[in-house]
């Protein structure tokens, strides 16, 4: 049984004010409700004195990946609160060497009972923390959250490409390009991102459908190996987009044929370091059943 | 003024006549991706009348018509393509007061005396509005802390309320402020409807009024405009704006921003929305960038809305407290965190302004 939200929040709650006793670290970042909106915010506390624990909470709509705000003070001591996918976006930072193991508190979230609307956590496969230094909620048995590849089911999976590509071009005719689903996605990381760039210019100014499709199809191009299949873009998505199922897609292809998924341990190659001779070669374009 | 009384039914017929008349664009509920969502859309046939959604606050503004998101100004060597099929004279219906003030606030700046915009004011020419309200307040709603009235505006002459739990023809009330621009038609069907009584309407919306004054705890304290160079250097502008992920959904969303960037495609001249949000908004072609951190461009953001706009503009305010900014965002930062900041630091600074 997935724990509930309460009994997340209350758990969350001791151990955070166990954490603030312990432990010496500069940051903590949390979710809490807005003062005025009274919608879930993520919340990064400083000073002890501005903490209160009963402020912490956990809910149905805690979707904004933490793990994405680590990045930005990656020298200095932080603690945060991880859901399981944020905690396999932090193994996947500590494999790729960008974030000091001992300049984080991971306090990590048992048994996750997911994110209300995030279709990613219908086909979530890891919901206990990959790593953690403190735990909250009972932790899950993996036989209840483990998935073959081929129980597998999401949005398009089983569809003609021309299906597919009528189903984006509709999606992403909404696209405001606010790249929201960069900003939001915990494995974005680069320090200049080829939608900033302007030598050479990758993206035109204006709306129009190809630059659209071109942004979106080259985000995708960025992701195996490092989509943690967390949801956090879709959730962005202002326009409601539904992008997800490129990354995801690709993420359970990479299971299928590599036997790979990122952020799962801290000493992980990344998919493209990891070759070996015997690796199955699909090809770029391989069709389903060719 | 004169007020009349309409079930759902003579709405609809009214909607009718006006649209033999009139482009209308007015709030639909659709279905897009993952959301369900309120927009406004041009109304294409008849048949699309009885789907026109007003109970709550639409996610998009009569922005997204008068200045939109992208737009061909034309050929370089030819400044007349100011062709926007103007056949019909536009009617956006069911607009809030604070989506209304927007539009004022837009013709400030575009319609200006030294600085008229023709591409602007080809849009904006020929339009009538029709108001909308009823008894509950738009999530995050603070138009009232910005002086902005809930149930009336000038740009509207005609007001469409609805008591959402009323019955039969005590459902819509039409506030009629001056129907002299209406054709003969729409003048007879609107005058053949049941009279209402004014003192009745007024009851209702001040209940609504007070009702509203219960929902909102959040108050500006100091007077606008918040003095620039003070607010500009003594509020830790990284504090309230930390979650800030640099996406612009709230300038895109926002009913007052305008900033936008020019740019060519072959000879024809374009113009699309801009963020001062985006880290390119500022960059210099040397890769200088004078606002290099995600909270200089809140305090850009926030310092346009309440310092630079009231001070060219008579005192008010660029943000007219609308709340769409808050919940579209992808992390729920909340403006009113950052006001509150500003509003803070002020106080403690011993120089605040006299108290509103």
């Amino acid at each position: 049984m997935n724990n509930s939200y309460k009994e997340i929040t209350e758990d969350l709650q001791k151990t955070v004010e166990l954490v603030f006793k312990e432990e010496e670290f500069e940051q903590l970042l949390a979710y809490s409700f807005g003062e005025f909106s009274g919608l879930i915010e993520p919340v990064i506390i400083k000073e002890k004195r501005d903490f209160e624990s009963k402020k912490i909470v956990f809910t149905e709509d805690a979707y904004p990946m933490l793990s994405k705000y680590l990045l930005k003070n990656r020298d200095i001591r932080q603690a945060v609160v991880a859901k399981p996918c944020d905690t396999r976006a932090i193994a996947f930072y500590i494999s790729e060497n960008i974030i000091d193991r001992d300049n984080l508190i991971i306090i990590g979230i048992n048994g996750c009972p997911g994110i209300k609307e995030n279709t990613a956590c219908d086909e979530c496969d890891t919901k206990n923390p990959v790593i953690a230094d403190y735990f909250v909620g009972e932790p899950l048995d993996e036989s209840e959250f483990a998935k073959e590849i081929e129980e597998i089911e999401y949005l398009l999976s089983d569809e003609t490409a021309e299906k597919r590509k009528k189903h984006y071009s509709e999606e992403f005719s909404r696209c405001t390009q606010c790249y929201a689903c960069r900003d939001a996605c915990p494995v974005c990381y680069c320090d200049h991102c080829f939608v900033e760039s302007n030598q050479p210019i990758w993206l035109e100014d204006g709306s129009d459908p190809e630059e659209d499709m071109v942004f979106h199809l080259m985000r995708t191009m960025h992701m195996p190996g490092r989509c943690v299949n967390c949801g956090a873009c879709e959730m962005a998505c202002p326009e409601g987009i539904e992008m997800r199922s490129l990354t995801s897609h690709l993420y359970h292809q990479a299971r299928r044929y590599f036997d790979y998924r990122p952020g799962l341990k801290i000493d992980q190659l990344s998919l493209f370091s990891d070759y070996n001779e015997e690796d199955p070669e699909p090809g770029f374009l391989q069709q389903e059943g060719d | 003024m004169r007020v009349k009384k309409l079930n759902s039914a003579e709405l609809i017929g009214l909607l009718e006549e006006l649209f033999k008349e009139y482009r209308i664009i007015a709030p639909f509920k659709v279905e897009q991706g993952r959301l369900t969502r309120v927009l406004y859309r041009e109304i294409r046939s008849k048949t699309e009348i009885p789907s026109v959604y007003l109970k709550e606050l639409p996610e998009t503004t009569p922005k997204n018509f008068i200045l939109p998101r992208d737009e061909r100004l034309g050929d370089e060597r030819n400044s007349d393509n100011l062709d926007f099929n103007q056949d019909k004279a536009k009617l956006f219906f069911g607009v809030r007061s604070c989506d209304l003030a927007a539009i004022d606030l837009f013709d400030d700046v575009f319609l200006e005396d030294d600085y008229q915009d023709p591409f602007y004011e080809s849009r904006r020419n020929n339009n009538l509005f029709i108001g909308y309200g009823n008894q509950n307040l738009p999530p995050n709603n603070f138009q009232k802390e910005l002086e902005i009235e809930y149930f009336d505006h000038r740009l509207a002459p005609l007001y469409l309320y609805e008591d959402i739990d009323a019955r039969g023809r005590d459902h819509y009330y039409l506030m009629i402020k001056t129907d002299s621009d209406l054709p003969d038609q729409i003048k007879e069907y609107i005058n053949n409807l049941e009279e209402g009584k004014i003192d009745k309407l007024e009851k209702l919306l001040s209940d609504w009024e007070n009702k509203f004054a219960n929902e909102t705890s959040f108050e500006i304290k100091n007077k606008l405009p918040f003095p620039e160079g003070q607010v500009f250097a003594e509020v830790d502008w990284d504090k309230p704006t930390v979650s800030c992920i640099g996406c612009g959904v709230c300038t895109y969303y926002c009913p007052t921003c305008f900033c936008f960037d020019f740019f060519w495609e072959d000879r024809t001249k374009s113009r699309a929305w801009d963020s001062c949000m985006f880290s390119l908004f500022t960059e210099h072609a040397s890769g200088h960038n004078p606002r290099e951190e995600q909270h200089q461009r809140w305090r850009q953001r926030l310092l346009h809305k309440f310092s630079y706009h009231p001070q060219n503009f008579e005192g008010k305010p660029g943000c007219v407290g609308c709340g769409r900014c808050i919940y579209k965002c992808p992390v729920n930062l909340d403006i009113r965190k950052v006001i509150n900041e500003v509003d803070n630091t002020l106080t403690e600074g011993g120089q605040a302004s006299a108290e509103r």
